[in-house]
């Protein structure tokens, strides 16, 4: 038997092409008739192999006009609070942040929880749309209590990355966060807010931002375009528990 | 607990008390309102306002006609950590899964540019693949393709890893993956993955790669897993 099937194969191989940049974001991916004869394999496993690459996100197709390379995933680092705005620009890509709201607010019983302040707590509540290369791809909400904070509404939220400001403003220790990631389904709010359609699948990243005192800073939850982003860690980290 | 706290609080509390001291196990009955009422010596209506609480909030759960039972762990989602070095087994059994494992595939192929990068061989070098497919609590949980450099694991073939931990064997052979790389992304089920992992076809899957490295500086793994978002949730802590 064989191990791997062949589209399986044919699609790792484009992916390497994808990866090592002989094949850019943006750029015509070649036809399935090119490919056939460059893998040696039949039509059918090249056209199964793209449908992978397909729902991997690797590339997308136009009608009329083939298949093109996606354009690169968002890295975000699951070891390393960092600013997205930082790991966008490193990335080469143009990209803004849009304040919908910031307001007052008091804690309710949910975000008492998340927030492990109690009930009645004043924060401030932002959000914000991030565009990169003008398309919408997340929005991102984040519950800051007032104490961290005072007049946060008072700053520019939309130039600068909301941890640079908590840093370097207020003089913030942040320090560690712990989140998750699931999947959710976009509402009427955040189809709209998002332009997409409703109930389309998104990808829901949620946790607490802690100073080195544990002292809450933060409250995340950011809804993300499912193929515009990976969670990564690139630094060989040591495993924990075995030594 | 304070005394003037609510009564209903107070019940709660000794009910939460009594779960996570297990004296209450997951799957098992709880007593009836009338017996708790009557332990306590409060009002039914208290009582069951407690109950309704701790429904509420994952606690319990009510069969009509049978009773209030204290939900088992794994109806909840299985909590995935990025770091762990006993591998998903173990993560499972941990909360209290039971797990199985079966080898849908196994044996020898030959690197292409592909599994060459991701595991820094040269062209048409051995790789050993191990195909998985993991189930916990007798349900599809992932699907894991695992490559090995076979120069680092000559005897591979002769384990069974229906019943062996791949990284207890690594570490045997002194290559345990102490470093890794990860990357995450979610796609949804083909129709092919959907029916191996017991889902809808678009269903939501997380897929992750992981590349580990041995003390010695060699890449000795590349796996490639997928996992159910309705059975699991990845949790990570960062740090500034």
């Amino acid at each position: 038997m064989k191990l791997l099937t062949l589209d399986i194969i044919v699609c790792n191989e484009i992916k390497y092409l994808i990866e090592n940049t002989p094949l850019q974001e943006g750029e015509k991916l070649p036809s399935e008739r090119e490919l056939t004869e460059r893998f040696e394999v039949q039509r059918g496993t090249v056209r199964t192999g793209l449908k992978l690459l397909l729902q991997e996100g690797w590339i997308c197709a136009k009608e009329r006009s083939g298949y093109f390379v996606a354009p690169r995933r968002i890295e975000k680092n699951v070891y390393r609070i960092s600013s997205t705005s930082q790991t966008v620009a490193e990335m080469g890509k143009k990209q803004r942040l849009k304040l919908l709201s910031i307001s007052r607010q008091e804690v309710g019983k949910d975000l008492s929880l998340k927030l492990k302040l109690p009930i009645g707590t004043k924060y401030y509540a932002i959000e914000r749309i991030r565009y990169v290369d003008d398309e919408k791809v997340s929005l991102e909400t984040s519950a800051v209590p007032y104490n961290v904070a005072p007049d946060l509404d008072k700053k520019d939220l939309e130039s600068h990355s909301l941890y640079d400001v908590l840093e370097d403003d207020y003089l913030n220790n942040i320090a560690f966060s712990e989140q998750e990631i699931i999947v959710v389904e976009s509402d009427e709010y955040l189809a709209k807010a998002l332009s997409i359609p409703t109930g389309q699948k998104l990808v829901k990243q949620q946790g607490l931002v802690m100073s080195k005192e544990k002292e809450p800073i933060e409250y995340i939850e950011a809804y993300m375009l499912m193929d515009r982003f990976v969670f990564v860690n690139n630094d060989l980290l040591p495993k924990k528990g075995r030594s | 607990m304070d005394y003037r706290m609510p009564i209903y609080i107070q019940i709660k509390d000794a009910i939460i008390n009594k779960i996570n001291h297990q004296e209450y196990l997951p799957g098992e009955a709880i007593p009836s309102e009338r017996k708790l009422a009557e332990m306590y010596q409060v009002n039914r209506m208290t009582v069951k306002k407690a109950i309704e609480s701790l429904v509420e909030e994952g606690y319990l759960f009510r069969i009509h006609g049978k009773g209030t039972f204290v939900q088992r762990k794994n109806s909840q989602r299985l909590i995935l950590g990025g770091e762990d070095a006993y591998g998903i087994s173990a993560l499972l059994r941990e909360q209290g899964a039971h797990t199985k494992d079966i080898v849908l595939e196994k044996g020898m192929l030959k690197a292409f540019n592909y599994l060459g990068s991701k595991l820094e061989l040269a062209k048409y070098e051995d790789v050993y693949l191990i195909h998985r497919l993991r189930c916990a609590n007798d349900a599809p949980f992932a699907m894991e393709y695992c490559y090995l450099p076979f120069k680092y694991f000559e005897d591979v073939d002769e384990h069974n890893f229906e019943h062996v931990s791949v990284y207890d064997y690594m570490e045997r052979k002194g290559r345990f993956p102490h470093k890794f790389k990860q990357r995450l992304i979610i796609i949804e089920a083909d129709e092919k993955l959907a029916k191996q992992m017991g889902v809808k076809e678009n269903d939501s899957l997380y897929y992750f790669e992981y590349i580990g490295q041995d003390n010695e500086g060699h890449i000795v793994e590349y796996t490639e897993s997928y996992l159910r978002c309705d059975k699991a949730v990845f949790t990570y802590e960062a740090i500034r």
